[in-house]
């Protein structure tokens, strides 16, 4: 028993194993945490809603979990339709505005959540298909745990690290033959390392998985561990009968089983070869080659070994198949193995097991073998390699500190100080035409010669120095798949020289997978930049407005992207760092870019609206949607219009609206009209803050400039 | 000096495990390409073999330059079908008469095989004059706007696309197939991490270091001759994978015709400035992942002469294998163009290239990972050689 005590005194502090253990546990803790990214990322962005509905809907979908989805459903509806006259009543006097500032605070409580009950109900719709086996619950957590088939490559690398500190240092320093002359040296000793090695890769397992779990508690929460494993999206054509605890109880003693064969193998190895190179390499390429190698996912389970082990979560998942566009033909990418396999492959891993367990006991035994003489060095050194970086700038970037205003509804167009940037119609399609403000000659936007074959957005956006547009590359890497789609880019053009510079790419392929093509996953940056309808550029972050209204900012220097808040999708305003905009029951809300506070305006109540600098032109609800002119504050009102108004736009001095007799009015901010200009409802008209004439632009083709 | 270098070789590398694992990596990249053929050919499984047969009459037939003729026979078969199957009224039974199940089978089995290759063929052309005519409009546009960079630029892509076309129809699927195939990079990758790691550390751990540089030839010779023997047993082992991969991809896939042909025959590579053919492209991508390889190759030759022990030098080069691949993933704008790992997927390389403004010049950017990866095999080795000059 002291010897065992010696033993251990040994290898963990003189080979440093202790050390080595807790800097394994902190690297693989930190690298863990970094690239966690919730699997299902609307459940994060709309927690507050989907939990208060979850925490009525959860479990099994019965006829109850129904009849509530219909009600809550037409209850949103009959909301809806309320809220849509409620202003009416108000504009026609049949309600007061404090009644209906009450009604407004119980309405805007509940439309809040409209959005989280909207990803419920895509998660009850799904599971809705396979009633006894899907139940609804916050799968994020769990997914987190269970939901991927990646091998833990810190963890494998620290046992053969292990391995090669109890069985090699001896095998290196020669002493291992004068111990295995000693008394207890034989086979009481090789078994006592044996253990040693197996009791520390299964400790280290079980830290970092204890680790991964409490990290996950906290940051998600883990709830309801009894319902079937098939509630979450990974596992669900599973045919099996196996709650969650339940699965992720086998799954982690299936990696228990993992690497305890993994650690004795490589002692194994390490025992056969006496050299920690050869050793290391075999081992290394016996798990990640399979690993790489093997394309269709579920024979690396049939084949009994360490990588199906370590893997864990094949064994609980069930068949899936991709279908081949022009015959149909299904082709597998993944087969359930039957219980009976796993049994099978359970004993084939255990006599494994017990076999090198004796051959490495019979090796760590007396015997005479020829080596060279090594010694022992006592002290390691590490490398540490930078690499130098060097970037290099086309336009020389200034700073621009005019307060750029931007309006939705109006981003069309935008002016600088030299040049006018606005949408035209021509036969082929509308596109961006820059125009010089002196000498009236007008060019593309777009100069890129490859644009036949890219997809460009329509959007664009212009400030004083820049132009900003998005195009899509496509690629073609299976022939016979459909999806062409390769990476979305944002490409900046200097104004001065109409130099281009690409700003920021994403990829948009349908499934993302890793380096060589392993854990292919579902991309959801296509879903979220195929609905971009517009977009702006301040001061480094890109930020854009999807049609059902979410707002998104996205930091220029490290492609993070983060959800800031949702609105309606049409109307939005932005100035000089704080967002405008109408929350469900249409009051205007300021939101700060940075802070992420909102300040709410209770009296401001629009329908669509534009700001300019001091100005909020817009359509008040409770006057009839009178077109409105008002300061920030809400104080001086001036009703401009009373009638209905189609378009509407602003400058430093004047207001444009555009009436159902298709005549522009210009009138001043105190209400005065000074103008009328015969326009059109089928033509895009564009005003700018300092340019004297308003363009308009004809959707069947054709300009022309009217003086303002 | 040679036989210098041939002891170091039968020091290090010309050793029995090494002969024995780069047989059984040799097997295993031969197991995998054909895995691989069975997944990314068009009639893998077994009830597509009627698919084969009609796939092999009609190819025989179309294979070739593809002539007005040709063109007319071939959309004379397709269009009757086209049509048939637009008024959606055809049946999922099977027919007598149909070159494989039914008439709907057919029409797919058509536009998939032959008229989506067909079309993109002919249309290449017009694409590349629509090209030629933007580049040479923003030519003259940046002139004006005395932006010399840009101008240059785009006269590069004028020049480079200046009368582009494609006249021959071939089955380019095993060319794609190569192109995008990845796995004996793992394993050239894995063969390099063993050999050139203990090419130091073996006389570190023997304390022969001392010894060896007291004998005559021991200073700079030795150190010269074990370089020269890495290098050689990494080219010989580059080598030998891809030669590998090129003739099972040809025995697999069986009709490699195509080799002449110029590179933006693939469907994904029409905004390539390269105007290479098919064969002399693969040889390119030889060369860069030999490029790739022997940067790498130094980091570990670095690292493994300034180690004390094996374990430890084995250690940090898996370490600093796994910060690269991790660099590389994390696909920071900019930095993907430093990493030595980029040359080892050379068509992301030139899929679609921009020029870098270098004094009013245009540098091609799949220019940098070539002349970074030169400037860490010379940085290596003047670290290299200082260090054991003065050790």
């Amino acid at each position: 028993m002291d010897l065992n005590k010696y033993e251990f005194r040994k290898l963990l502090l003189h080979h440093k194993l202790l050390y080595l253990m807790v800097g394994f546990q902190i690297v693989a803790f930190i690298l863990f945490a970094i690239n966690d990214k919730p699997v299902n990322m609307d459940i994060e962005n709309y927690l507050e809603g989907y939990t208060y509905y979850m925490n009525q809907a959860e479990g099994e979908i019965t006829e109850k979990t129904s009849r509530f989805f219909d009600d809550t459903s037409q209850s949103y509806a009959a909301m809806e339709s309320e809220f849509q006259t409620i202003y009416q009543k108000v504009s026609d006097g049949e309600i007061t505005i404090a009644e209906c500032r009450e009604r407004i605070e119980e309405l805007n409580s509940c439309l809040e959540k409209k959005k989280g009950f909207l990803v419920l109900y895509e998660q009850y719709a799904d599971a809705k298909e396979n009633k006894t086996n899907r139940y609804l619950l916050n799968t994020n957590a769990w997914d987190a745990l269970l939901s991927n088939e990646s091998l833990d490559i810190p963890l494998v690398i620290f046992i053969m690290i292990i391995a090669c500190v109890c069985f090699g240092v001896e095998i290196y320093s020669e002493m291992d033959i004068l111990l295995r002359m000693s008394q207890r040296g034989e086979r009481k000793s090789g078994f006592f390392k044996l253990l040693v090695v197996i009791m520390f890769s299964v400790i280290s397992m079980i830290l970092e998985y204890a680790v991964r779990i409490g990290f996950l508690q906290v940051k998600y929460g883990f709830t309801h561990g009894e319902y079937p494993l098939q509630s979450l999206t990974f596992f669900r054509e599973y045919t099996g009968n196996v709650s969650l605890i339940e699965a992720s109880l086998g799954i982690f003693l299936w990696k228990i089983l993992g690497c305890i064969m993994w650690g004795i193998i490589t002692s194994a190895l390490l025992l056969l070869f006496r050299k920690y190179a050869l050793a290391m390499i075999v081992s290394i390429a016996g798990i990640i080659l399979p690993y790489v190698g093997i394309s269709n996912a579920s024979i690396k389970y049939y084949i009994p070994g360490p990588l199906g082990a370590l893997l864990g979560t094949g064994f609980y998942r069930g068949s899936s198949f991709n279908v081949r566009e022009y015959s149909g033909e299904k082709i597998y990418t993944f087969l359930q193995l039957s219980g009976k396999t796993k049994a099978v492959i359970l004993g084939i891993d255990i006599f494994l097991i017990l076999l090198l367990s004796i051959y490495v006991i019979y090796k760590y035994a007396n015997c005479w073998t020829p080596m060279l003489c090594f010694r022992k060095k006592a002290v390691s050194c590490i490398v540490i390699l930078a690499l130098g970086i060097s970037t290099l700038t086309g336009c020389a970037p200034k700073n621009a500190i005019n307060p750029r205003i931007f309006n939705l509804v109006n981003s069309t167009n935008y002016e600088t100080a030299k040049y006018l940037l606005y949408e035209e119609f021509q036969d082929e399609g509308a596109c961006v035409v820059v125009r010089d403000k002196n000498t009236g000659e007008t060019t593309e936007l777009v100069k890129d010669p490859y644009r036949e074959n890219k997809e460009i957005v329509s959007a664009f956006y212009a400030d004083e120095q820049y132009a900003y547009y998005l195009e899509m590359t496509k690629d073609r890497e299976d022939k016979y798949m459909a999806d062409d789609r390769d990476e979305i880019s944002l490409v900046r053009i200097c104004l001065e020289d109409f130099s281009t510079k690409k700003l920021f790419s994403c990829s948009v392929k349908t499934t993302k997978g890793d380096i060589f093509g392993i854990d292919k996953r579902e991309n959801e940056n296509f879903d979220i930049y195929s609905g971009l309808t517009s977009f702006f550029v301040y001061e480094n972050t890109f930020y854009f407005v999807t049609w059902d209204g979410e707002v998104y900012g996205v930091d220029l220097m490290t492609g993070d992207r983060k959800l800031l808040f949702t609105c309606d999708g049409i109307n939005l305003s932005f100035c000089n760092g704080v967002f405008y905009y109408t929350d469900t029951v249409s009051q205007l809300v300021e939101y700060q870019a940075g802070t992420g506070k909102c300040v709410v305006h209770e009296d401001i109540i629009a329908d669509e609206f534009i700001i300019n600098v001091n100005h909020i032109v817009y359509k008040d609800r409770t006057n009839n949607n009178a077109l409105t002119c008002t300061d920030f504050e809400g104080q001086k009102k001036v009703i401009i219009c009373k009638e209905q108004v189609y378009f509407c736009a602003a400058d430093q001095s004047h207001i444009y609206y555009m009436d159902e007799n298709e005549v522009l009015h210009r009138v001043d901010f105190a209400g005065k009209a000074s103008k009328d200009i015969k326009a059109s409802l089928s033509s895009g008209i564009y005003v700018f803050d300092n340019y004297e004439k308003i363009i308009f632009c004809n959707y069947d083709g054709g300009l022309t400039e009217v003086d303002k | 000096m040679r036989r210098l270098v041939y002891y170091e070789s039968r020091k290090h590398f010309l050793t029995k495990p090494m002969f024995f694992m780069v047989l059984l990596l040799l097997v295993v990249n031969a197991i995998k390409i054909f895995d691989v053929t069975q997944e990314q050919s068009p009639f893998s499984t077994l009830s597509e073999h009627y698919f084969r047969e009609a796939y092999d009459k009609l190819y025989e037939i179309y294979k070739g330059e593809l002539t007005d003729e040709k063109l007319e026979d071939i959309m004379a078969l397709y269009q009757p079908l086209s049509e048939k199957v637009a008024g959606n009224t055809y049946s999922t039974e099977a027919e007598e008469g149909s070159m494989t199940y039914n008439t709907f089978s057919d029409c797919l089995f058509m536009e998939w095989c032959f008229m989506k290759d067909i079309k993109y063929e002919t249309g290449y052309e017009d694409y590349a004059n629509h090209v030629v005519k933007n580049a040479v409009e923003n030519v003259s546009f940046y002139k004006s706007k005395n932006n010399l960079f840009e101008a240059k630029a785009n006269y590069n892509i004028a020049k480079a696309f200046y009368q582009r076309k494609l006249t021959s129809f071939y089955n380019t699927d095993g060319f794609r197939a190569l192109f995008y195939y990845d796995f004996s990079t793992i394993i050239i990758i894995l063969l390099c991490l063993y050999g050139c790691s203990s090419v130091f550390i073996k006389e570190e751990e023997t304390e022969m270091n001392l010894l060896l540089k007291t004998s005559l030839k021991g200073r700079e010779a030795s150190f010269t001759a074990k370089i020269m023997s890495c290098m050689l047993f990494v080219l010989f082992i580059c080598i030998l994978f891809s030669a590998e991969d090129y003739l099972l991809f040809w025995i697999n896939f069986g009709d490699m015709a195509a080799f002449l042909e110029p590179i933006y025959m693939l469907e994904g590579f029409q905004d390539t400035l390269l105007n290479m053919s098919l064969i002399s492209f693969y040889v390119l991508c030889v060369i860069s992942r030999l490029i790739g390889i022997y940067a790498i190759a130094f980091l570990f030759m670095m690292v493994s002469l300034f180690g004390k022990n094996t374990l430890s030098v084995f250690v940090v080069n898996i370490a600093s294998l796994a910060v690269i691949i991790g660099i590389y993933t994390a696909n920071v704008r900019g930095l993907k163009y430093v990493n030595p790992l980029s040359l080892f997927f050379c068509r992301k390389l030139f899929i679609r290239q921009e020029f870098i403004n270098l004094f009013d010049y245009p540098v091609c950017n799949s220019l940098f990972p070539y002349i970074f990866s030169g400037m860490i095999m010379i940085a290596a080795i003047a670290l290299m050689s200082r260090r054991w000059k003065r050790g």
